[in-house]
């Protein structure tokens, strides 16, 4: 063909498949070889030999103790309702993950019933069996699963089922990860696991954002031998994972192949919009593969420690992938500082630590006064990872 | 359009033109044009006393004061919805007691907050201003600067033989009709709408009677029928026997304009009533408010969906400013509103940003944008159509396109221009180079504007597409699909 007119023609084919988008596409699943030695996602070491300043430990124990003393009410469900009347998803699910990880059954006990009514499981509605809400509200119908809450739920429930010896947890689990695998499919020969599906219009999302990808748990669970549906989704994710990395260290939040189809040969499959990523979803998706890409949290902490040295030791939500300049006023996020938080005490990072600790210490503070338990999940995460406790 | 309507369209073209320049937040620059809706604050009886009074409201949206008879006016915003000025007032009634909403029909330059000057198109007082927008210059900064320097000179235009470019256009027709004749359905036993509707087009704008009507039987199966709520979509493509898969807002443009030049130009008054009923279900298309309003790029018959994505192709103000006072009431404000979106698309390279889908904040939570470049890359052929939309509306676009393109570090080794481009500088991305329909589109816009200084080195790019397509169609999937733009352009530039 001739080179001029390629492109034309590639446009009209790329057009092709994106217009048919699900209808066109192959349904993931298939296993690729294996290639990666990963290692056992265990949860994150505790850095012990990096002090934390004063009042940090002080700080995450009164929010550890609100958090209880909220739950020890009537309704532990009502307790973690955030003010728009709805229970969400990542709020629950990190809850979750800390009472595991913090091997302490009864707090887990609380939780997972609440927890149980994020997860679908309507006999009447077996294609969506172990969807993980977004978010959820009494006498409302299902609006929307997320991929990215249905790993943190599989994430927690495993943990659980390996600190209290729960075998109805880690069932649990790999129905949810069977759930997150009907997310995953191939778009324009890419890869991706789609942000959520839509309850009410049945269906998924065309794009995808990197919360979505936690290929360390994925290898972890693969190598248990649960699950066929999802084999190869570790392998995968690295992959997708290293290519949204970039020469600044952030990396390209969205992928949306039905963009990259519309402009042929511009790999526009992964994109940050005008340039921009949020630095949480940088953070969450080098977490998610810290043990497998070690190299993108390395340079991810090495670019909050720089950024944060310029602007008073504060990070902001946003940040230009060209040149790394902040962009727009917003402030990074309380997720933000724990996700980096949690990144830094798994790579004993000090330099990073020593930036991080005074803004955890100040959002467990915030969270603490005003019960805000939206948060609380990730900072004690983080206060957790970092040695708190 | 009425000739009266036609002083005023001009007005808000120039207007909006400058409202791209200023780049002012969302809210404003959403705006068309005069008439718009401000909030009128206080008067203030002196330059100093007005510079004073706009320091406090710094972060909305140009925020300037009005030299006027009574004073120097204080005001903020410029809106097309009365709604978004209404609420923006309610911030202030408490504060100002002067503090209302009104609609400015006969503007004037405006005096920001650093004490420059902005010059606004229509006011008694406008002089020239810069039209280039950009985003990291200051607004009043941006405008008062003297005029852009001319882009550096392209290599010297490539000579194109009138004769031989005439040779090969009138190839390419006669290859395209033997084309028809055996069928437009591709190899996979589907008709295209993007085969078939440039095509049709190009039939009514030769007045050809015949190859109209082989394409309009062609065409008709792709127009979605009955009552239903798909009623005048046009499928991306069909097959008999099939179910519709998708629509596409895009191809719904081509296809009605080729109808409404067909009942123009063929005196055909049946396709004049199936250009509005598709202009109705392009209109079906659009969806959002304000700031978040577009025009999906496909409705999805499987799911019953939209598309959350929208391109430029999927906007053609021009035609739909036309249609509107025929179409129904859905196609109401959608030309003002894509006029004002494409101003909202410029960059500081004077392409667009390619892609618009605001349901993108709700993925990512404060990124606060609705229209985007992906990594920063615009498109030179969307870019293209957008101006080829706009080219009566908003004809700085196309201006703005033509001078991107005719700086001669666009394009590559052998003289072809680049696919792709950086938001910011202007610079290529990537090396791929810019399909025909691209160069065809150039083409077509710089005819439009009698641009001949682009002209040589675009028809010699077009010339060589002709030849290539007409040689060796075999070696392409879809002729059908790449020959409509070029004879549009061919027919543009009078080789037909």
């Amino acid at each position: 063909m001739n080179s001029h007119l390629a492109p034309l023609f590639a446009a009209a084919v790329a057009l092709a498949g994106c217009a048919t988008a699900q209808p066109g596409a192959t349904p993931a699943g298939a296993s690729l070889a294996e290639s990666r030695a990963v290692a056992a996602a265990a949860p994150a070491p505790v850095t012990p030999s990096i002090p934390t300043i004063p009042q940090y430990a002080s700080a995450a124990q009164a929010l550890d103790a609100e958090l209880r003393k909220a739950l020890g009410g009537a309704s532990p469900e009502a307790a973690l309702t955030r003010r728009d009347g709805y229970l969400y998803g990542q709020d629950v699910a990190a809850l979750l993950l800390y009472a595991a990880r913090r091997n302490d059954a009864e707090l887990y006990g609380k939780l997972a019933p609440v927890a149980l009514k994020l997860v679908q499981q309507n006999p009447d509605d077996p294609y969506t069996a172990g969807f993980v809400l977004w978010r959820a509200k009494d006498g409302r119908k299902a609006g929307s699963s997320g991929a990215a809450e249905a790993l943190w739920m599989a994430r927690a429930l495993w943990t659980g089922a390996v600190s209290f010896k729960r075998d109805e947890d880690r069932a649990l689990a790999l129905a949810i990860l069977d759930g997150y695998a009907k997310h995953a499919y191939v778009l324009q020969g890419v890869w991706l696991a789609r942000q959520g599906f839509d309850f009410g219009s049945r269906t998924f999302a065309s794009l995808s954002t990197l919360p979505a990808y936690q290929p360390d748990f994925l290898a972890e669970a693969e190598r248990s031998g649960g699950g066929k549906d999802w084999r190869g989704f570790a392998e995968r994710s690295y992959a997708l994972l290293e290519r949204a990395a970039t020469p600044s260290h952030l990396l390209l939040p969205v992928i949306q192949p039905e963009v990259g189809a519309n402009y042929p040969g511009a790999g526009l499959d992964v994109y940050a919009p005008n340039g921009i990523a949020p630095l949480e979803d940088s953070c969450l998706g080098a977490e998610g593969a810290a043990q497998g890409l070690p190299k993108l949290a390395g340079g991810l902490l090495d670019f909050a420690v720089a950024h944060a040295g310029e602007a008073g030791g504060r990070l902001s939500g946003f940040y230009s992938v060209e040149d790394g300049l902040a962009a727009g006023d917003a402030p990074l996020s309380a997720g933000g500082y724990a996700c980096l938080s949690r990144l830094a005490s798994a790579r004993g990072h000090a330099e990073a630590l020593a930036v991080l600790d005074p803004r955890v210490l100040s959002e467990m503070q915030s969270a603490a006064r005003t019960r805000s338990f939206a948060t609380a999940g990730p900072l004690l995460l983080a206060a957790h990872a970092r040695g708190a406790f | 359009m009425t000739p009266l309507d036609r002083p005023r369209s001009l007005l808000r073209a120039a207007a909006a033109a400058l409202l791209a320049l200023l780049a002012v937040p969302a809210a404003a620059a959403e705006s068309p044009p005069a008439p718009y809706y401000s909030v009128h604050l206080a008067t203030a009886g002196s330059k100093a006393k007005a510079l004073e009074a706009l320091k406090a409201l710094a972060g909305e949206p140009a925020a300037r004061a009005e030299k006027r008879k009574s004073g120097y006016l204080i005001r903020f915003g410029a809106w097309a919805e009365r709604a978004e000025a209404e609420s923006a007032h309610q911030r202030y009634r408490a504060k100002f007691a002067d503090a209302r909403v009104i609609q400015i029909e006969n503007p004037v330059d405006w005096l920001m907050a650093d004490g420059s000057i902005v010059t606004v198109p229509g006011s008694k007082n406008a002089g020239p201003a810069d039209t280039t927008p950009t985003d990291t210059t200051p607004v009043a900064e941006a405008v008062a600067k003297p005029a852009r320097p001319e882009p550096p000179a392209p290599a010297p235009p490539v000579a194109v033989d009138e004769d031989a470019f005439r040779a090969a256009a009138q190839r390419l027709d006669g290859e395209v009709r033997r084309w028809v004749e055996a069928g437009v359905a591709r190899a996979d036993g589907y008709t295209y709408a993007m085969d078939v509707a440039p095509l049709l087009l190009y039939a009514a704008l030769r007045r050809d009677a015949e190859l109209y009507a082989r394409l309009y039987d062609a065409a008709l199966p792709l127009i979605v029928t009955g009552d239903g709520a798909a009623a005048g979509f046009v499928l991306w493509r069909t097959k008999s026997g099939s179910d519709p898969e998708v629509s596409g807002s895009a191809e719904a443009l081509w296809l009605a304009r080729a109808l409404w030049a067909g009942h123009r130009l063929l005196r055909r008054p049946d396709d004049r009533a199936l250009a509005l009923r598709v202009v109705d279900g392009y209109s079906r298309h659009a969806r959002g408010d304000q700031g978040a309003w577009h025009v999906a790029k496909y409705y999805a018959f499987g799911t019953q969906t939209l598309a959350s994505l929208s391109l430029l192709p999927s906007y053609h103000p021009d035609f739909m400013e036309e249609t509107e006072p025929f179409a129904g009431g859905r196609a109401k404000g959608i030309a003002r509103r894509s006029y004002a979106l494409l101003q909202r698309a410029v960059t500081p390279s004077r392409l667009l940003v390619p892609l618009i889908q605001p349901s993108l904040n709700d993925v990512l939570p404060g990124i606060g944008v609705n229209l985007y470049a992906p990594n920063g890359v615009v498109a030179l052929e969307d870019s293209c159509a957008a101006a080829e939309g706009a080219l009566r509306g908003v004809p700085q676009l196309a201006k703005n396109v033509l001078a991107f393109a005719a700086d001669g570090s666009r394009r590559d080794a052998n003289g072809r221009l680049y696919a792709y481009f950086h938001r910011r500088d202007g610079r290529p991305v990537g090396q791929q180079p810019l399909g025909s329909s691209g160069v065809a589109c150039l083409a077509r816009i710089a005819v439009a504007q009698k641009d001949s200084r682009s002209l040589p080195a675009l028809k010699a790019m077009l010339l060589g597409d002709l030849r290539v397509l007409a040689d060796s169609p075999q070696s392409v999937s879809a002729p059908l699909y790449a020959a409509g733009p070029m004879l549009l352009s061919a027919e543009a530039l009078g080789a037909l």
